[in-house]
């Protein structure tokens, strides 16, 4: 079996002394910031970035894969004992799991989502194995219009992914691609919105406007905001939940982690939405639809496995197409293009070890996240009193020496300062940020593409769609921003979004 | 009695997007448009420009039209400190080394927190600045000015 062979090949890179040792960094750092609310993966990457450059490729990616899919596991430890989400994947979790935590079952919550996580990411990791190989197959036979289209598909979906409201999230992504033009323009040489600064010629490092919008800012929005939390540490009772609900979790389990793993695929999806909308469906085939938000379950079990899941199944598309769909996979793919990799389907057969390294090192990241989570619960549970007060001060010097050491440059401290207030703004007007980091990423490829169609076509824009793939995938994405827009669909979005 | 705008938080994010928009068709008016076999470097910064001009433009509109959530109270002080803080740390990191720096971006960030005394401030700075050195400087050998260079020493 040709499956086998590759993880076997996997295994062999995954299990080496090195590798082993970054994979925990990454799943145990994951964690940390899981249950740290205020600080998410987006900015943790982005602050340990300038430190990866230096690893082999395959440990940093290795590592910073960890942190995404730890930080899954960590967000719920924080949801269940104090109500608040450690992470914004874990805003439903908060519903039952608090609720179960007030009943003095801390215990089986936390369990069950660590049992529920934990089979999620061995069947997301196989769902990754099974599928990668074929889908990059297919996108060998991508030309430049196929590429331009899809990327519009990227887009379109990451629409889908934000909250409220879609014409804002819309002109986010004409935003992030304007942002993204700034700099040299690589056809032709010209300075485009530079300002004539020589610091903005290779354009807007993407790590600064990361840890700008997604570190900076929401630190001035946190500070803004006062008062305490109740935390709920002193009983967190027996671990093993008895026998029935158990067998209930079972099947919560397994739904959670079918359609985590789906809309993990999907352009749009991850670990956000995956455990909405694992949730919902839970509540929807429930016969007692009104224990939820009483302690059900099932509504720990269910999204606990989806977010987990959806966060590895999105390295598919990542590694598969070189698209990423949601703002981590924005920064893996800057992060590799920096290590010189070219994200794109020619990454599995070019770099085998690369790719089936990263598949298998989740399954063994996974099996650390149980043991850090299952026996060593209490250690977390002690860090949730680390207060803000020192957090966010941490944060910051982190954030700006990391600035710094990219490439040495004060003027991307003083750039990254503008994309915190800007950040802090687009929170203020609740303009969701992501699809202006995916658009950022994805905006000077695209431009390329349209231009690479246009030229191999002769300057007829009908290339978009007279070519078979290009079309199909021109139309659904047409198709689902109808969908996102018909009125209908946008009630039960919000639904979705505002939880139930 | 009806309000004007609506939804203030939508309108004002609406006009940031047409300023920025327009702002972006004013620059690049001299960028080379090319033709479509051809394309110049203006070609597709003119397309996204008016995109995301129309689109603000679009979300001013329906501000005006659907209720929406009236805009919280800015808070100034988290604000100017913060943003105070980074841009102070950038302005002596390669003047007065990363000690200096570090110590300023992180007593004027405490002090963005209310409450927030002067003394606890500074050991708290004093102490991150510690780590700071150990991780970056020790840890990962980062080629970063440490102190001041006093002279031609």
């Amino acid at each position: 079996m040709d499956l086998l062979t590759n993880l076997g090949l996997g295994l062999q890179v995954a299990l080496t002394a090195d590798n082993i040792l970054y994979c925990f960094v990454g799943v145990a750092l994951g964690t940390l910031i899981g249950v740290l609310p205020g600080i998410g993966p987006v900015a943790t990457i982005s602050m340990l970035l300038p430190i990866t450059f230096k690893l082999e490729p395959t440990s940093s990616l290795i590592m910073l894969a960890g942190i995404y899919y730890g930080a899954q596991y960590g967000g719920s430890t924080t949801a269940i004992l104090v109500n608040l989400p450690g992470e914004a994947s874990s805003v439903v979790t908060c519903l039952d799991g608090y609720a179960m935590a007030r009943k003095g079952r801390a215990g089986h919550a936390l369990a069950v989502a660590a049992i529920g996580s934990f089979i999620a990411g061995c069947v997301a990791t196989l769902v990754l194995a099974g599928f990668a190989p074929p889908l990059s197959d297919l996108a060998l036979k991508f030309g430049a219009p196929e590429y331009f289209s899809l990327m519009v598909l990227g887009l379109v979906a990451a629409v889908v992914l934000a909250q409220g409201s879609v014409l804002k999230a819309l002109a986010m992504i004409a935003f992030g691609i304007l942002l993204g033009l700034v700099g040299m323009d690589t056809t032709t040489g010209d300075q485009r919105y530079t300002f004539g600064l020589p610091e903005l010629s290779d354009g807007i490092g993407f790590v600064v406007v990361a840890m700008g919008i997604f570190g900076f800012g929401p630190i001035i929005a946190n500070l803004e905001a006062t008062g305490g939390r109740d935390i709920f540490t002193k009983a967190i009772g027996k671990l093993w939940p008895p026998r029935d609900e158990m067998r209930r979790a079972w099947g919560a389990i397994a739904r959670g982690t079918g359609v985590g793993s789906l809309l993990g695929i999907l352009p749009g999806g991850g670990a956000v939405l995956g455990s909405f909308a694992a949730y919902m469906l839970e509540k929807r085939i429930a016969k007692d639809p009104s224990r939820f938000g009483q302690g059900a379950i099932e509504g720990v079990a269910a999204p606990e496995s989806a977010n987990n899941a959806a966060a590895q199944t999105s390295f598919i598309p990542m590694l598969t197409l070189g698209l990423p769909t949601n703002p981590v996979m924005a920064l893996m793919v800057g992060a590799m293009i920096i290590q010189g990799i070219q994200p794109g389907p020619m990454v599995i057969t070019k770099q085998p070890e690369l790719f089936w390294g990263i598949v298998a090192s989740m399954w063994l990241g996974n099996l650390f996240l149980v043991i850090l989570n299952l026996p060593l619960i209490g250690l977390w549970v002690r860090l949730l009193s680390v207060s803000y007060r020192l957090l966010y001060p941490a944060i910051l010097i982190f954030c700006c020496i990391g600035i710094y050491s990219l490439q040495s440059s004060v003027m991307d401290v003083y750039i990254a300062a503008g994309f915190g207030l800007l950040g802090y703004i687009f929170i203020k007007l609740k303009c969701e940020p992501a699809p202006l980091l995916i658009a950022f990423v994805l905006g000077p490829m695209m431009e390329d593409n349209f231009r690479r169609a246009l030229t191999i076509a002769k300057g007829n824009p009908a290339v978009f769609v007279s070519r078979p793939i290009s079309a199909t995938i021109l139309v659904i994405a047409a198709i689902l921003l109808l969908i996102v827009i018909a009125p209908s669909v946008r009630k039960r979005r919000e639904e979705v979004f505002k939880e139930t | 009695m009806g309000r004007i705008v609506r939804a203030p938080g939508d309108f004002l994010a609406g006009a940031i997007f047409v300023a920025v928009g327009v702002a972006s068709l004013v620059i690049g008016r001299g960028y080379r448009l090319g033709t479509l076999l051809s394309m110049g470097p203006g070609y597709f910064p003119r397309i996204i420009g008016v995109l995301f001009t129309a689109l603000g433009l679009a979300v001013a509109i329906a501000a005006l039209r659907l209720d929406g959530e009236r805009l919280e109270p800015w808070r100034l002080r988290p604000i100017v400190l913060i943003t105070a803080a980074i841009l102070a740390f950038g302005f002596c990191l390669e003047r007065f080394g990363l000690v200096v720096a570090s110590m300023a971006l992180l007593v004027i960030a405490c002090l963005a927190q209310q409450g927030r005394k002067v003394p606890e401030a500074i050991g708290l700075a004093a102490l991150l600045t510690l780590i700071a050195w150990v991780v970056f400087v020790k840890g990962l050998e980062m080629p970063l000015l440490v102190w001041p260079e006093f002279g031609a020493s």
